[in-house]
């Protein structure tokens, strides 16, 4: 079987936007392929009991630091946004919908830029249509796809996966059956390919 | 200026004790002076409003094979004691009470090493006196040290310094007023400590 990590994420959560700039490269570099699992936060945190670290406040403001920390070193662009937390259902579908098509890229891209790099309000729905506009998506198009049957059993089939196989936030990585947690864990996971 | 940081800990947590193992590395590197800060961790999440991880099952799971990972990478011992957690409130009062004293390393590891390692009840007062003469500290000492009110107090002011500059868990390093929160974030502090 050839190598891969599968990358369990949701685009409401900062720490799987630094994750997604790095995760490429590093299986680039170790030959391995990203199976790509979009999740629902919101329905791991239910499932699972646990929180939002901003749930407690100093917590939230040391998280803040502790990503800003992350995006110099890895020298990518991060904006906290001040729409968070953003209900990410639709657009956790919308990555569902274009998981296995050529514009997933894409859409990961313009998503991930808009909610942590821009920063936009990705609760209006109007303003995820701008942005996928602008991005050359045909809103109306991504849209109904996203509220597809297949789109919303694809999303609940994968956030169930994700708790019944010990998922309790995001990013989630597994090689395997090894599970890291957490977008400070790329260089364990880089040396599980390089094992693997 | 010699260069410092801040080490606020308390044995009950495994990330302290992990940390603890790196700490002469630490100085080794940078040159630095350590300030041991002991505190009370229970004390700190009530005030926060955190919790410990294993209060969500699936987090708790995965911190223990996070902790065994680190403590395979750096060659270190760690046994989950047979009780955990335990109140270490006897323990860091005799942290605080030895802190300017030559015993202080051998207290130290006695204590870490006694609970994370050799499984050793820390809240057995039998068991803190026998660690606590394995460091060179008589028993009846011990006893009244622990019990003495000035050294109830400085613990109770760490915790509460700890809690208004912002610490929610254990371990928390400050350089100046950098924060740095679990024993996974040791290359920062040696980034900052080789900075400042």
């Amino acid at each position: 079987m050839s190598k891969q990590v599968e990358f369990f994420f949701d685009v409401g959560s900062p720490a799987s936007y630094l994750a997604w700039t790095q995760l490429p490269g590093i299986a680039d570099a170790a030959g391995a392929a990203i199976v790509w699992k979009p999740m629902l936060l919101g329905g791991v945190f239910k499932a699972t009991g646990n929180r939002s670290p901003v749930e407690v406040p100093a917590k939230g403001q040391y998280t803040h630091r502790d990503l800003v920390r992350h995006a110099e070193r890895y020298q990518v662009p991060f904006q906290y946004n001040p729409h968070f937390p953003i209900n990410t259902l639709l657009l956790m579908r919308g990555a569902e919908a274009y998981r296995d098509t050529p514009a997933f890229d894409a859409y990961l891209h313009v998503v991930f830029r808009a909610m942590w790099v821009e920063p936009r309000n990705l609760n209006d729905p109007e303003e995820v249509a701008r942005t996928l506009e602008e991005a050359g998506f045909d809103a109306g198009e991504a849209l109904e796809q996203a509220q597809s049957p297949r789109a919303k059993e694809g999303l609940k089939a994968t956030t169930e996966e994700a708790v019944t196989r010990g998922v309790f936030g995001a990013p989630t990585f597994f090689v395997g059956e090894e599970m890291w947690f957490g977008q400070d864990r790329l260089d364990w996971i880089a040396a599980a390919l390089r094992r693997a | 200026m010699t260069r410092q940081v801040e080490f606020f800990f308390d044995f009950v947590s495994t990330a302290s004790y992990l940390a603890w193992t790196q700490l002469p590395r630490l100085v080794r590197e940078t040159g630095t002076e350590i300030l041991w800060r002991p505190m009370v961790l229970g004390a700190v999440m009530k005030a926060t409003g955190n919790q410990p991880p294993p209060s969500i099952p699936a987090k708790g799971r995965y911190m223990r094979t996070d902790f065994s990972r680190w403590a395979r990478r750096y060659g270190v011992d760690l046994h989950y004691p047979s009780r955990h957690p335990v109140n270490t409130m006897a323990a860091m009062r005799g942290a605080v009470a030895y802190l300017d004293r030559p015993e202080f390393p051998a207290y130290v590891r006695a204590m870490f090493e006694g609970f994370w390692v050799h499984d050793r009840d820390l809240e057995d007062t039998d068991v803190l006196t026998e660690l606590a003469r394995e460091a060179g500290i008589g028993a009846e000492e011990f006893r009244e040290a622990v019990d003495r009110q000035d050294v109830k107090d400085r613990l109770r002011a760490n915790t509460d310094e700890a809690v208004e500059r912002g610490v929610f868990g254990a371990p928390t390093f400050f350089v100046g007023d950098e924060m740095f929160f679990g024993q996974d974030r040791l290359d920062f502090v040696i980034e900052e400590l080789q900075r400042a």
